[in-house]
């Protein structure tokens, strides 16, 4: 009699399983985990490298070694040209270039880097233009214009990830850097500053403690790499959570100081630190994509990523949300998880609302596939994957509202897709080669006091004035 | 023992052994018709180099460009194109016939190449008409380069004692020099140059270049006693390692000197001795009576295991790649000599008349090959890395990098791409000198005539020739 029970009960249970793995099928479950993928790229992935290679093979003026922002769009950022570099490295390691391309390419930056007019001498400019490599403003003028730390802290992470992999090229890195005025950059708390000429007055340059939650510990860690204490900029304190669909999403509790330090909530810095650093502390050698030593951001990243697939869940939109370009005014939009308080809003520079112009953002949702493998990242992949003019690069995303494409291109866009693409094969893309380069051993006996270097020595004395005429 | 970085007194005389690199061969008792080859990618660097002839080539003279996009011709630039022709052949990038092809005019051309007024190649040729050249491009005459011809006769030799097609040509071409202008009883080498409408001899050749050149005469029967004495050097210490240089005064601005006579600045780079190590394994090749070999120019071992080693740790200390010769530039002054040590200061970078062009100082990628191809270890491996895609996808190796700044530094010469195609054809057989015991035209000849007036046969005539500057022999000339 219990035999027969348990019988039943057997077979009860198989067709249970059964009907389950039929349901499964067409269900998108919640991830549980964070498992990133890894392994060598399939056809198709290789594929998507192809596309988003093709925008440097189409826009990189030959003369300068440069390339714009956009197609057609000469001026380029610091943050632009740090995804410049990855993908020249990408596309290098993926196999797309050769040794000589790679070096050709490489070395045109570098040694531009080396001769690039600096703004008032000290630091690079916000914008340089791609057609001569001179300091211009967003309209491709000649203009000086201020800096921003948060570009120069990305800038700094692919100096550092270059000269690791490449000791040949770390002399000329170093002397790049030796040129930047450190005095400007940091202060004796470590936190980062960015200037602004106000309302373009030449006399009257603003300096404002840039960055805010994510962004400002993804750029701090470039400025660790060089031995830099930034110890205000990359503490997570103060912040608060918002609870969406059960998820509390991190958002920084300082007030907005000013229109420099917008405390948005959006997807790209916590992918880029996922990727990059592995959500490691600064010369940590940690290689273990499952461990991370610095476990609030790889939380933080987590929280974002659930906040998006709930908002999926329960509404049914596709959602994978950064600040990027658009092909239509104001060109520019800060696509939240979390703004000004408002889950999932689109925001334009000034705060104002604009939910017309929500994206499903390319970048963003690959970014999250390779971090988070679950259905729905599987989902995002798909639909991402699609958005591409062929021989052009992958646009940056797709309307939420109309489902039309948003066909602006942009340089960062396809450099972090290549990014991406690579530390699936990788894994963590800044690897130590334990070599100690000119920097080291300069500052073992040298110093340059007047530009704060070596950090470590001259940072504890440095105070910045927030008004510098 | 105790000893610290900061002593002044801690210097140490270099002892990087040399470690050749050499492919290879699976060569064993079993299967002894596998010979050592070079890597593909070691090949696809040679073709690179090889490239450059195939470039620069008049098809009506047959003579190469000494640079992509300058007509101008050296003697020294001739040895390369020889040594460029012979390399490429071992090594198997260029083919039987093209190779006799090429050197057939080539030979041509040195038998009936017009010959200064001391009876000598003149300094310049043009290599798109084969003409002698003054000082501005124009035909007419500049005088000579003893420390050129002497890498001439090296290469000279080495083509005759392996390819007997062209042996007796090369020996003529030989016979047609006057060696009285060049070399004197004692062995020391004169180079000359022009001033007031006539040519005017100068004792040539400062430690390092001087050893290396006089091999050359050595190789065709003179004495070379006095050039291998090299008793005009001391040592200095770079980075607190022994670097042997030639002392002797260079004449510098403000004091007057003589129009067109040509500077020597006398820097210690990295070509001519490792050039003596890649050809001839540091040896003088002057037969020694009683042991019937030739006796190892210790002198010259030191000074190439000196210069990498300061090379080294210039690297090891600041963190600067560093393989330094003399270079081309893609941008004015379009050459300078980018030293290990020269005019009192170590890595100093100048143009030929001693100006100083800190800022045009590069890594040099011919250098970083001599260097690779001699010294096996992690730190030319870095050299090699840095240098390995500096190539032209039209032919020929770029001069390298700027030290300041990374860019490449774009100019393509002759004497880069050969002593690439040299440093690979070592790699791949070890040293390049081949001797040849078999008497040829030049030696035949000799025994039935003699040619007094050209100061040859050697063993008959090299005693009477007189120094030609009346002042003594030890003192140094500008």
């Amino acid at each position: 009699m219990i035999a027969r029970t348990l019988k039943y009960v057997f077979m009860l249970s198989v067709l249970l399983a059964l009907l389950g793995a039929s349901v499964c099928m067409a269900e998108i479950k919640p991830a549980t985990r964070q498992i990133p993928r890894q392994g060598p790229l399939t056809e198709r992935e290789m594929d998507w490298a192809r596309t988003a290679w093709s925008y440097f093979q189409n826009n990189v003026n030959p003369e300068t070694g440069l390339a714009g922002a956009q197609p057609n769009y000469s001026p380029f950022t610091m943050w632009d040209l740090g995804a410049h570099m990855g993908a020249i490295l990408s596309a290098n390691e993926l196999g797309l270039i050769d040794d000589k391309e790679f070096d050709s390419r490489m070395r045109k930056i570098i040694s531009w880097l080396n001769v690039m007019e600096l703004f008032r001498g000290d630091l690079p400019n916000q914008f340089y233009s791609a057609d001569n490599g001179a300091m211009v403003d967003w309209a491709n003028q000649p203009g000086a214009l201020g800096w921003s730390a948060l570009d120069l802290g990305r800038l700094l992470i692919w100096l550092r990830i270059i000269k690791e992999r490449h000791p040949e090229y770390a002399e000329q890195i170093d002397r790049a850097l030796m040129r930047w005025n450190w005095t400007k950059l940091l202060d004796r708390n470590g936190t980062m500053f960015g200037a602004s000429y106000y309302q373009r007055d030449e006399n009257n340059l603003i300096r404002y403690a840039e960055g805010r939650l994510g962004y400002e510990e993804y750029a701090a860690r470039g400025f660790g790499l060089w031995g830099a204490d930034t110890t205000a900029a990359s503490a997570i304190h103060p912040y608060s959570t918002v609870t969406v669909y059960g998820v509390p999403i991190p958002f920084d509790a300082r007030d907005p100081e000013n229109e420099h330090a917008p405390n948005f909530v959006v997807t790209e810095n916590f992918v880029l630190d996922g990727i990059e650093h592995n959500w490691d502390l600064p010369e940590n050698r940690n290689t273990n994509v499952y461990r991370h030593t610095d476990p609030m951001q790889a939380k933080f990243a987590w929280a974002v990523y659930k906040a998006q697939e709930g908002r999926f869940l329960n509404t049914g939109i596709l959602t994978a949300k950064t600040e990027d370009a658009v092909d239509q005014a104001p060109y520019f939009v800060y696509d939240t998880i979390l703004g000004h308080g408002i889950p999932y809003a689109t925001l334009s520079h000034e705060g104002k609302a604009m939910p017309e112009l929500a994206c499903l953002n390319t970048k963003a949702a690959l970014g999250l596939w390779v971090l988070f493998k679950s259905d729905y990242t599987d989902l995002l992949a798909e639909v991402a994957s699609t958005m591409f003019e062929p021989g052009k690069g992958f646009y940056v995303g797709r309307y939420e509202k109309t489902g039309k494409i948003n066909r602006a291109i942009t340089m960062n866009g396809n450099g972090v897709i290549m990014e991406i693409l690579l530390y699936k094969v990788q894994g963590k893309l800044l690897k130590y080669s334990n070599k100690k380069s000119y920097w080291d051993k300069f500052f073992e006996k040298n110093s340059l006091p007047s530009k704060a270097l070596p950090p470590w020595k001259y940072q504890p004395y440095i105070t910045i004035h927030k008004y510098d005429p | 023992m105790h000893s610290s970085n900061n002593e002044p007194f801690a210097y140490r005389a270099a002892t990087e052994e040399i470690k050749p690199r050499s492919v290879s061969s699976s060569n064993s008792l079993w299967s002894n018709d596998d010979p050592a080859q070079l890597t593909d990618k070691q090949r696809q660097m040679a073709a690179s180099a090889w490239a450059y002839f195939t470039r620069t080539v008049f098809p009506e003279t047959g003579l190469p460009q000494g640079a992509v996009g300058s007509d101008t011709l050296t003697m020294d630039n001739v040895a390369g194109y020889l040594a460029a022709l012979t390399c490429a052949k071992r090594i198997g990038v260029l083919e039987d016939i093209e190779f006799h092809e090429r050197m057939t005019k080539l030979v041509t051309w040195l038998n009936k190449m017009q010959l200064n007024s001391l009876g000598v190649p003149n300094s310049f040729y043009s290599g798109r008409t084969g003409q002698s050249l003054n000082g501005i491009s124009q035909p007419g005459e500049d005088g000579h380069s003893a420390l050129d011809l002497g890498r001439l006769l090296i290469w000279l030799r080495i083509v005759r004692n392996e390819f007997p097609t062209h042996a007796s040509a090369i020996d003529r071409a030989v016979l047609r020099w006057n060696f009285r202008k060049l070399i004197d009883a004692d062995g020391l080498l004169y180079g000359s140059y022009y001033r007031d409408g006539g040519l005017h001899s100068y004792r040539e050749g400062r430690f390092g270049k001087l050893q290396y050149a006089a091999k050359g005469f050595a190789l065709w029967g003179f004495e070379i006693a006095a050039s291998m004495k090299s008793d005009n050097t001391s040592l200095i210490t770079v980075n607190n390692i022994l670097l042997p240089f030639d002392n002797r005064y260079s004449h510098i601005s403000p004091i007057p000197r003589p129009q067109g006579e040509p500077l020597q600045i006398g820097a210690v780079t990295t070509a001519e001795p490792l050039l003596d190590g890649l050809e001839f394994d540091w040896k003088i090749p002057v037969t020694m009576i009683d042991s019937g070999t030739w006796k190892l120019d210790l002198k010259s071992l030191q000074l190439a295991r000196s210069t990498y080693a300061v090379q080294k740790s210039r690297y090891e200390k600041e963190g600067k790649l560093t393989a330094r010769t003399a270079h081309n530039l893609d941008r004015p002054p379009y050459f300078v000599i980018d030293s290990v040590f020269a005019l009192g200061d170590p890595f100093a970078t100048m143009d030929k008349s001693g100006k100083p062009e800190a800022g045009q100082a590069c890594v040099s990628t011919s250098a970083a090959f001599q260097l690779w191809a001699m010294f096996e270890g992690p730190y030319t491996d870095l050299l090699m890395g840095s240098v390995e895609t500096l190539f032209d996808q039209y032919g020929g190796w770029y001069a390298g990098f700027y030290e300041d700044g990374g860019a490449t530094n774009k100019a393509i010469s002759l004497n880069d791409n050969a002593v690439i195609l040299e440093s690979l054809a070592f790699v791949l057989k070890g040293p390049l000198f081949k001797t040849n015991p078999q008497p040829g035209y030049f030696e035949l000849t000799l025994e039935a005539e003699s040619f007094g007036a050209q100061g040859v046969p050697a063993s008959k005539f090299q005693s009477q020739i007189q120094p030609m500057l009346n002042t003594g022999k030890a003192e140094p000339q500008p």
